[in-house]
């Protein structure tokens, strides 16, 4: 399960990390992840698709309505796309709930294969995501991991898809930091491996992610992977001046 | 129609607290307070605690607002605060999405996942009526709330030295500073007042509801969204206008057209964010801005 959640907040990440790289914080990735997930749930429901043929379309279909989004919100000062991009996420699943889109339970069909799968192939489409694609590039990515979301039998409710959703793929995203797109995979995986150390403390780990959250924006606003990326630059430059201690 | 209205009120005071707390922070501090959903969550379990402690009604929203009054200290002094120091204003944002996710996992930690039942508020329930207009003691209780918390906070922002001192703090710490002002304790206020303001609606909400949830439920965060959308910036008389008129309006809907589907009320909402944002990007500068420009 530790496996699946890290891809599938990777791939939401990513859709945060595509839109960084203009200046701007996206919170629409969870709505979009609702929109794939429903719409990969109704292709398998009505018409009995394969469970790639759905993830496939949950993503299309996302990447579709991004673009349309995206013309909307493009042209937004920074509060009211916070807000537009926001209450995006609040609406997708309040309407398909009232809409009672989903009936029934949804059965797991996926497993960590497809996972990999889903993470290799959304990780180099989003490093070539450029300029006025970035957006909907990003609801590709989220669409993505909503339709994975979908194919581990997860509760395709509004709760699934809230505001603790936004503050995961948020928290992913800046503890990674920016630079690449593996940034976010490594903001997954600490955050996983954060979660993991704190079990014996506390069984949530929204309240890891939230103080992790914190001090990587007080204490490393870069977040960790310019870090890495400089530590391991200063290593293979002076390997020589660290082997004496005078680095 | 008569309880119907009532009920729209009710909704109108719980979405009007909540607008009122982001359009605040929204003027002051110029970025959107993710955290004042979880200031709602600090307020409903707040009543919550209260309520299962079998403490006299008015008390659970009394205690909502307080426990949302300290919240809201500690989230600027925990989260905000050390960034406002290093000039980081562009973090204020994903910070306060970290401390509701802390609010959030706290809440979860502290109660039983999902939808907990609470005792009924019996008096807050027996029915009274003005006219044709019958209500209950909470729906009174939620309007005069709102009433008499926004009309403090539009005087102290407004109106006082408190508000200038908040801007001040915010934009130019050093001068502020050099004005007398405490700019470590100013934003905190403001914060704890609009978190305050939140978490009452939290405590509102949950009564009414008999129930507490984790999560701020999203047709209310929608409809505040609208409101701010819709209002000017800052404008706390105008936006509890604009949330007591969605929610009349809503009720009016709802009673009129009984074929309308359950999904039209988030999609209506929806298209008022967007209106609201549209209005506001394509809206003329004002006088002032010309002439200072």
């Amino acid at each position: 399960m530790t496996l699946q959640s890290i891809a599938i907040d990777s791939l939401l990440a990513l859709s945060v990390w595509c839109t960084l790289g203009t200046g701007r914080l996206t919170l629409a990735g969870p709505g979009f992840m609702a929109f794939g997930a429903y719409v990969a749930f109704l292709i398998g429901q009505h018409m009995h698709a394969s469970m790639w043929l759905c993830i496939v379309a949950g993503a299309a279909a996302s990447t579709l309505l991004g673009a349309v989004v995206d013309l909307c919100v493009s042209n937004l000062s920074n509060a009211p796309y916070t807000i537009a991009t926001l209450s995006f996420t609040l609406v997708v699943p309040a309407i398909a709930t009232a809409a009672h889109v989903v009936r029934g339970p949804v059965h797991p069909l996926g497993n960590a294969f497809s996972a990999i799968v889903c993470l290799a192939a959304g990780l180099p489409a989003l490093a070539f995501a450029r300029d006025r694609w970035r957006f909907a590039a990003g609801a590709a990515a989220a669409g993505l991991a909503g339709a994975l979301y979908w194919t581990f039998g997860g509760a395709l409710n509004p709760s699934a898809f809230g505001l603790d959703r936004v503050g995961v793929m948020v928290a992913v995203a800046v503890v990674g930091g920016a630079g690449s797109p593996l940034a976010a995979v490594l903001g997954a995986v600490l955050l996983a491996a954060l979660a993991r150390l704190a079990a014996p403390l506390t069984d949530q780990a929204l309240i890891v992610d939230g103080v992790a959250l914190i001090v990587v924006l007080v204490y490393l606003p870069d977040g960790v992977w310019p870090r890495l990326i400089s530590l391991w630059r200063a290593v293979s430059r002076s390997p020589g001046r660290l082997a004496d201690g005078t680095a | 129609m008569d309880a119907r209205a009532a009920e729209a009120l009710f909704n109108g005071s719980v979405i009007a607290l909540v607008a009122t707390a982001t359009t605040v922070v929204l003027d002051l501090f110029g970025f959107v307070n993710v955290a004042v959903p979880a200031s709602f969550v600090l307020g409903s379990a707040g009543a919550f605690a209260f309520a299962s402690a079998a403490a006299p009604e008015w008390q659970w929203i009394a205690a909502g607002a307080l426990v949302g009054l300290v919240g809201g200290v500690a989230i600027d002094r925990l989260a905000l605060d050390p960034l406002r120091r290093r000039g980081r204003d562009a973090a204020m944002l994903p910070a306060s999405i970290g401390a509701s996710l802390v609010v959030y996992g706290l809440s979860r930690a502290a109660f039983a996942p999902g939808s907990s039942a609470m005792p009924h508020a019996v008096a807050l329930s027996r029915m009274a009526s003005i006219g044709h207009l019958k209500f209950t003691g909470l729906d009174a209780l939620a309007v005069i709330v709102t009433i008499i918390s926004c009309t403090l906070l539009h005087i102290a922002v407004h109106r006082t030295r408190f508000g200038n001192g908040v801007r001040a703090a915010c934009e130019n710490p050093l001068a502020a500073q050099l004005m007398g002002m405490r700019i470590d304790r100013v934003p905190a206020a403001a914060m704890a007042a609009t978190s305050a303001l939140a978490s009452t609606a939290g405590a509102l909400y949950t009564a009414h509801a008999g129930s507490m949830n984790g999560g701020m439920p999203a047709v209310p965060l929608l409809g505040a969204f609208a409101a701010v959308a819709l209002a000017p910036v800052g404008s706390i008389g105008i936006t509890c206008l604009i949330a007591f008129a969605l929610s009349l309006a809503g009720a009016l809907f709802a009673a009129q057209l009984p074929w309308l589907p359950a999904y039209s009320t988030p999609c209506a909402l929806a298209v008022l964010v967007a209106a609201g944002l549209a209005w506001r990007r394509t809206r003329p500068p004002a006088p002032a801005a010309i002439a200072e420009s």
